[in-house]
């Protein structure tokens, strides 16, 4: 028994000496591009969309606006690749983001998450910085299990992470209303300042790449 | 790798006095091999992760029971590893969600096995043998998305076959040890559906 213990306490050494994958890797690569499409959505018929222009920000249990070059240029990139897509976005005649057209399709919203702990910030669940909106999916993050219970969830956006959601404009009034396609930029505007702004916009653009069936030009 | 060369031949020394003293120095009849191991996976195993293994040792100790037959036990550790390139992966339980990221995938199995060995000849210069072995396989399997890791371990119940051969560098005491070894675990999780890999054994051996 005693030569067993020895043999075991030396594999626990020598085992000790493997690798740390999460040491393993650069910030930008711990960055991770979730996307979620519908199941029942039907996205041909989708053509004039809106964008709120700017950027909902969870701070613990606030939620605020914010409105940085960043945030602008995440939005405009969202913007770019909607044109790829064959998509027309809704504007007044000032420019603005327009929801009175009676064609208005889809709208889309973007939050980022800062100075979280933990999932705390997404407990709250829902934001009314935008028509009304609130987005139920939020609370079912913490500690639901999503991926695989007892481990960190892939899908507990914490702090650094950026969320697109796009929402289906005729079920507005819906009490519960669920985004008909998410994109979450996870832990994006972590890591080395430098690399921020490319890495954030990079991100959006993958989002949009593995997302073939909302390109109205297939 | 150095210091765990150094460690296992003062390991060797030592556990070779001690068990030396416990049998009284009667006869030669136990052997003790310490092995490096390079390991291949099978099967979903290398659908899993397909580098080889470079990281794994085993301690495989036998007493002779006969002058062709052994019993005896081995201990091992085999880590296979491999970083992927960024790529898109759809999520495992929800065919909706896509996931583009970096993963790192591990997987260790640590046996702790019974071993009987039947060798062709009897003691007499180069040894060639076979085995066959079961015993608890402890399996830790890691799929890392970027940072999240997706981990389980557990304990089952495996196989082993062996073929190979000891060669003396000096009578009676010590000598290389060459074998193959192929370990099954029925161990399932994720993509992972039963485990099976090869050890190319590279060691060397005590007789006391």
């Amino acid at each position: 028994m005693k030569r067993i213990a020895i043999f075991g306490l030396l594999i626990g050494v020598v085992a000790s000496c493997a690798p740390d994958p999460a040491r393993d890797l650069t910030a930008e690569e711990t960055d991770l591009i979730i996307t979620r499409k519908s199941e029942t959505h039907d996205y041909s018929q989708d053509m004039l969309y809106a964008i709120f222009d700017q950027v909902i920000e969870l701070e613990d249990d606030t939620i605020k606006l914010s409105d940085t070059d960043l945030d602008r240029s995440i939005i405009d990139q969202i913007r770019a690749n909607m044109a790829d897509y064959g998509y027309t976005e809704s504007l007044d005649s000032l420019g603005n983001p327009d929801t009175t057209d009676p064609n208005l399709d889809i709208v889309l919203l973007v939050a980022k998450f800062t100075q979280t702990e933990g999932a705390a910030a997404v407990q709250g669940g829902y934001w009314q910085g935008y028509p009304g909106y609130w987005n139920p999916w939020y609370q079912g993050y913490p500690g639901s299990g999503w991926y695989n219970p007892g481990y960190t969830a892939l899908y507990q956006y914490e702090s650094g992470s950026v969320i697109i959601d796009m929402f289906d404009w005729a079920k507005r009034n819906e009490e519960i209303l669920f985004p008909i396609w998410e994109g979450g930029l996870r832990g994006i505007l972590t890591g080395n300042a430098e690399s921020g702004n490319s890495r954030v916009l990079n991100a959006v653009d993958q989002a949009f790449r593995q997302s073939p069936y909302l390109n109205k030009n297939q | 790798m150095k210091k765990i060369l150094i460690l296992l031949s003062i390991l060797a020394f030592t556990f070779h006095d001690a068990v030396s003293q416990d049998a009284g120095d009667v006869e030669t009849n136990g052997m003790l091999a310490f092995n490096y191991a390079i390991s291949t996976g099978f099967g979903s195993t290398s659908d899993y992760i397909d580098n080889v293994s470079f990281r794994g040792f085993n301690f495989d100790y036998r007493r002779r029971l006969s002058s062709n037959v052994s019993a005896g036990v081995l201990i091992g550790w085999t880590h296979f590893y491999q970083k992927l390139d960024r790529d898109l992966y759809t999520a495992p339980d929800n065919p909706n969600v896509a996931v583009n990221a970096v993963q790192t995938r591990v997987l260790s199995s640590i046996p702790i096995s019974l071993q009987g060995h039947y060798y062709f000849t009897q003691n007499s210069g180069i040894d060639p043998y076979v085995g066959f072995g079961m015993g608890a396989y402890r399996i830790e399997y890691e799929k890392w998305w970027g940072a999240i890791q997706d981990r389980d371990d557990q304990w089952k119940f495996g196989l082993n076959l062996q073929a190979g051969t000891t060669v003396p560098i000096t009578k009676d005491y010590l000598g290389f040890n060459f074998a193959l070894v192929y370990h099954w675990i029925p161990y399932t999780y994720n993509e992972v559906d039963g485990i099976s890999y090869l050890n190319l054994n590279l060691g060397l051996y005590l007789n006391f």
